[in-house]
């Protein structure tokens, strides 16, 4: 099975301030696959997760050693934008956060900015576009214009995901952006996740065992810093190599 | 053995083996009287080893109802994930296993009393080893021991070169006094009975292997 990478991490090292947040991080992530990243609170995950978009660039404190490779180029040499970077690799949160705005200008927000659209018709179409992939467009194509925020958790998130896709990201990262939804919220991410896996390739960090066997094809097991085991997803939750990794699924203490 | 966070999966988990390995001594006391049978014909122990069998079916629904609320409730992955399954495929077999101690039992009531003639106690002798390769698979599951359920699939091969030289042996008797080919025919019967007991326990040797190394070879 030749995969092709589209992300790859060389002894990575990050630091906040004198401490060290993760530790010698070497990772390839496949291309058009999802990846999650399980691990406890506070092992790293998120700052990983954080580094492939290089949102911790707003950390003052924070400090990156090693090499993050997407697509054959080092995302923190001097010749990228991290603006441009970002267009490229498009995040969701925890929480969902549309803007104060419509529903229409939430998504309409990012091709404007990047001058995606030429023309106001092609600005309503790539609007409609994100979204239907989004999956939110039947239930919210009557109410446009109404603010986000008057969605559901559920439906903001998609929403999220719309704004996300609309500037054609070729990643996207996800930071838990189940962990605010009840169960069929949840169930309607996840399909859309596997859908969205056929153009996009997706990061994503959870805390669900059983949302990282369902949606993910390569799994990551962090632990205080360190990237213990990452593999086949059927294979880390069926037969993990490393003790620790067995101890965390199965909610064991040592 | 590490310890669950939550102790009542612990608790849950337990349950299951101890449930579990209670029906694996109730189906041995079963074949140990089967076995019984096949040297002292008694119609009343015969009657009981029958009638016992209720008892492990119903175990085994016992334990497929508790693992499948289990399965529910706590999502188990990895090892937990196995030792469930195994539980589910272990109690199925040790119900199978049931089935064929009683047949021989029912096989026995059918004969009612040995010819005077028929002397050797070549299917009691098979029986005897059969017994003890379920006790040996039933200890590996027991007692998680890769070593000890290595042990049964090699010693199944004696069971199943016995059980040939048993068939052959019957065939000569039958040859020789066609008055005794009705008894015979129905040791045969049980013989193979008891065959397939050792043959489930290979079956049962292979799910604690399973178990332990997470990969079906």
């Amino acid at each position: 099975m030749a995969e092709k990478i589209k992300i790859s991490t060389k002894k990575v090292n990050v630091f906040y301030g004198d401490k060290k947040a993760l530790e010698n991080i070497n990772l390839e992530i496949p291309e058009k696959k999802v990846t999650s990243l399980i691990g406890p609170s506070g092992c790293g995950k998120s700052t990983f997760i954080r580094c492939l978009n290089r949102m911790n660039d707003t950390i003052d404190i924070c400090r990156i050693e090693g090499k993050i490779i997407i697509d054959n180029e080092d995302i923190y040499s001097k010749e990228i934008d991290p603006v441009l970077l970002r267009a490229k690799v498009g995040m969701v949160f925890q929480k969902p956060n549309p803007f104060p705005k419509s529903i229409f200008e939430n998504v309409a927000y990012g091709p404007r900015i990047h001058g995606l659209a030429k023309s106001d018709d092609e600005l309503d179409e790539l609007v409609t576009q994100s979204l239907v992939k989004a999956g939110l467009f039947q239930e919210i194509k009557d109410r446009i214009h109404e603010p986000g925020t008057s969605l559901s958790g559920g439906q903001q998130q998609r929403l999220c995901i719309a704004r996300t896709i609309a500037i054609s990201p070729q990643i996207i990262l996800m930071d838990e952006p189940c962990s605010a939804l009840d169960p069929i919220a949840t169930a309607v991410i996840e399909e859309l996740i596997d859908e969205l896996a056929k153009n996009f390739t997706i990061v994503i960090v959870t805390h669900s065992m059983q949302q990282a066997a369902r949606v993910s094809q390569q799994t990551a097991f962090f632990h205080m810093g360190n990237l213990i085991e990452v593999g086949r997803t059927d294979q880390i939750f069926s037969t993990p190599s490393q003790k620790k990794t067995q101890d965390y699924i199965t909610g064991k203490i040592g | 053995m590490k310890e669950h966070i939550v102790t009542t999966y612990d608790e849950d988990l337990n349950s299951l083996k101890s449930n579990l390995t209670k029906m694996g001594l109730n189906v041995e006391k079963q074949i140990y009287n089967a076995v019984d049978l096949t040297k002292i014909i008694n119609i009343s122990k015969a009657k009981e080893v029958v009638e016992n069998d209720k008892d492990i079916d119903a175990l085994e629904k016992k334990i497929r109802g508790f693992a499948t609320i289990t399965l529910s409730k706590r999502q188990p992955l990895a090892d937990d994930l196995r030792q469930i399954i195994i539980s589910l495929k272990i109690s199925s077999i040790l119900e199978r296993i049931g089935d064929h101690a009683s047949n021989v039992a029912g096989r026995i009531l059918s004969v009612k009393k040995a010819p005077d003639s028929y002397s050797t106690d070549s299917v009691h002798q098979l029986g005897l080893l059969v017994l003890k390769n379920f006790s040996t698979a039933l200890s590996a599951y027991d007692q998680e021991s890769k070593e000890i359920a290595q042990s049964v699939p090699t010693e199944d091969i004696t069971i199943n070169s016995v059980y040939e030289t048993c068939f052959r042996e019957h065939l000569h008797l039958m040859m020789e006094d066609r008055d005794i080919i009705g008894f015979c025919t129905q040791m045969l019967f049980i013989a193979k009975e008891l065959e397939r007991i050792g043959d489930l326990s290979k079956v049962i040797s292979k799910e604690v292997i399973y178990n332990l190394q997470g990969t079906l070879k």
